[in-house]
């Protein structure tokens, strides 16, 4: 019988309200894929998870129930099984199914995909070890690429695992998130584990190019004709009593130099409320990026998580059993899911080591649905492409028609690829 | 790679009809530049059937039971049993096959249903209390060898029975108060099923020695 001393560690504060609210159907489960310019072997594929798995202890866990708190335990069984892509995106992970790990390894074509339970890490802590995964892979495939950059992982990867929540939170934080009913984008939902997904792959340059002519970021650029993408496709350009809310996640490691590979991140609500017959382009983007630049600032951020951690480190919270706090957490949850209309997250431009650029054609992330919100969009660029994710779990596209056309009235070249669910024949269950 | 004119927009798969408004699409030979993504409906149709079918079954099988009973009786007897079977067999099937439920979990949720389908059992039948008495008792030491004979398949992992060995050993001793306190006469097998679960619990937190209690300890972390 082994009985060695088993690793363990604590969820960090965002991580506690994902296995609570977690379910088929709304999984809390995203995609990050890197497509390479050869198909994937999947023997090599498996071989790269196994070396490079032990360096991640994020990825190395289990999720266990405690009687106040869920953790994580150290995981000693093999690394779960890679194998061909065969459901949608963002699939609920059963870890008894998975050898108890809380992400998976798929491959379809020339793509590889991590999806991750978002309990183990954010996006960025996701692309770290995609990345790591990727390079191993190459270096199995091609026996030069061996040769040249050996077995050790890039130095551009950070395997710390701090909670920096705890490290950079500030006690007695008053409460940031804001609790007005926003617009819910409803429609004719597909069956529970049906998942529409439209890529959009934007020319870098060309949106480098408008954003630099409307005087605003990237980011602001994006997040502003989303929004009014809602307005147009889904209120159909009428004003509203409740507000158009999407939820922004901000990256916290540059402002509170961290390197954790756990979660970090704030979320931020750019808000738009029509309450005027007419609106156009320039009158939403004036309004969201003020939104944005107003909330996006290291002060506002530490509020937003600091409220959080307080409540975590309140003793009369903390002596709850679990089940007494999840349904806290859950009618909390609930309760927020009505005051935003979507979530637009962007991991920023990808960079990978020079030595495997020629190998790597393009990253995407994918999100999955959560309760309130049926439509949500990821954004990431690598080289002169930035792909945006739009996932959604209704079945009309009007939202997704508005944003790509605001883009091409722009003068900006879109390609677009789907995965199928839209597409009548194949849809109608 | 086709094009919709409307939209402005190339498109990278094989659509014909722009996905965004539905227009038909301007075609173009040139090349196309997905990897795209696998046909996940045809495989879920199936399974979706499948359940369907199952559920009818029961359904169908229900309906001629509570049927014949009323023609051969003129009353519902027998197939309220049967009907409490039928519920007990699908939640069983649906239960154990539910994707994000542990082992562990799977037996602790049969064990309070096997409970309440015995109280009711007991009853739509009458002749005493043997729900409380014989049938509970019963039920609790039927999971507890059922949890034993998973350990010790993997006794590697045995580490993962323990939260569940406490809710049974939790249940056991429970019931047993309850028959003490409602003053059965029969109380010598809730008696010997508790003494089971905590002779279980002991010899693991006897052999588990430090691993138990740190086990134990991160459970019950505060």
């Amino acid at each position: 019988m082994k009985n060695r001393e088993i690793r363990w560690d604590k969820l960090d504060n965002t991580a506690n309200l994902f296995p609570v609210i977690a379910r088929e159907g709304m999984s809390n489960v995203y995609r990050v894929a890197i497509t390479l310019k050869e198909e994937i072997v999947p023997e090599l594929l498996q071989q790269a998870l196994e070396r490079v798995l032990p360096y991640f202890d994020v990825f190395n866990m289990k999720l266990k129930r405690g009687l106040f708190w869920y953790y994580l335990e150290s995981n000693e069984k093999p690394a779960p099984l890679v194998h061909e892509e065969y459901e949608y995106p963002c699939q609920y992970i059963n870890p008894y199914a998975n050898n108890d790990y809380q992400f998976r390894v798929t491959y379809y074509g020339r793509r590889i995909n991590l999806e991750v339970f978002h309990a183990l890490t954010d996006g960025n802590g996701a692309l770290l070890f995609l990345k790591e995964l990727s390079y191993c892979y190459l270096r199995l495939a091609h026996k030069e690429l061996q040769e040249v950059q050996g077995e050790s992982l890039s130095a551009n990867t950070s395997l710390d695992s701090r909670d920096s929540y705890l490290d950079n939170y500030k006690q007695k934080a008053k409460k940031g998130y804001k609790t007005e009913k926003a617009v819910i984008i409803k429609g004719e939902k597909f069956y529970k584990s049906q998942y529409g997904v439209i890529q959009a792959y934007i020319n870098l340059a060309d949106i480098k190019r408008v954003s630099k002519v409307y005087g605003v970021t990237i980011n602001q650029y994006l997040v502003s004709a989303y929004t009014y993408a809602i307005y147009k496709g889904y209120l159909d350009g009428k004003p509203s009593s409740h507000p158009i809310s999407t939820c922004v996640p901000v990256n916290l490691r540059p402002y509170f130099g961290s390197e954790t590979t756990k979660n970090f991140f704030a979320v931020v609500s750019a808000v738009f409320k029509p309450t005027e017959e007419h609106y156009e382009f320039e009158d939403v983007l004036r309004i969201i990026s003020g939104s944005l630049k107003e909330q996006i600032s290291k002060e506002h951020l530490e509020e937003l998580f600091s409220y959080n951690v307080s409540n975590q480190k309140n003793i009369m919270l903390r002596a709850f059993p679990l089940f007494l706090k999840n349904i806290g957490m859950k009618l909390v949850y609930n309760g927020s899911a009505r005051a935003n209309t979507s979530t637009l997250t962007n991991l920023g431009v990808i960079t990978v080591d020079e030595a495997y650029r020629d190998y790597i054609e393009s990253f995407y992330a994918l999100l999955s649905m959560s309760k309130g919100q049926n439509l949500k969009g990821a954004v990431c660029s690598y080289n002169d492409t930035l792909v945006f994710s739009l996932s959604a779990a209704v079945r009309e596209t009007d939202v997704q028609k508005e944003f790509i056309r605001r883009m091409t009235e722009d003068g900006i070249h879109v390609e677009i690829e789907t995965n199928g669910v839209y597409d009548e024949s194949l849809s109608k269950m | 790679m086709n094009h919709c004119p409307k939209c402005k927009v190339y498109i990278r798969d094989e659509a014909v009809i722009c996905p965004l408004c539905g227009a038909p699409l301007a075609v173009d030979n040139t090349e196309q530049r997905m990897v795209g993504y696998p046909d996940v409906a045809y495989r879920l149709k199936f399974m979706r059937l499948l359940i369907k079918i199952a559920l009818f079954a029961s359904v169908v099988g229900q309906g001629i039971s509570m049927f014949l009973d009323y023609f051969i009786n003129g009353e519902f007897s027998w197939s309220l049993i049967t009907g409490v079977g039928l519920a007990f067999g699908c939640f069983t099937l649906v239960y154990s096959f539910e994707n994000n439920k542990s082992v562990q979990h799977k037996l602790v949720g049969q064990l309070i249903a096997a409970i309440l389908v015995i109280l009711l059992l007991n009853r739509i039948i009458g002749r005493g209390d043997w729900g409380l008495t014989i049938g509970i008792p019963s039920a609790i030491a039927a999971i507890q060898s059922g949890l034993l004979i998973l350990l010790f398949m993997k006794l590697s992992h045995w580490r993962i029975y323990v939260m569940a060995e406490v809710y049974i050993v939790v249940t056991a001793i429970l019931m047993f108060v309850i028959v003490l306190v409602t003053k059965h006469d029969f109380w010598l097998l809730s008696a010997l099923s508790a003494i089971y679960t905590v002779v279980v619990m002991a010899a693991m937190v006897v052999f588990g020695g430090r691993h138990a209690t740190n086990e134990l300890k991160r459970r019950f972390r505060v």
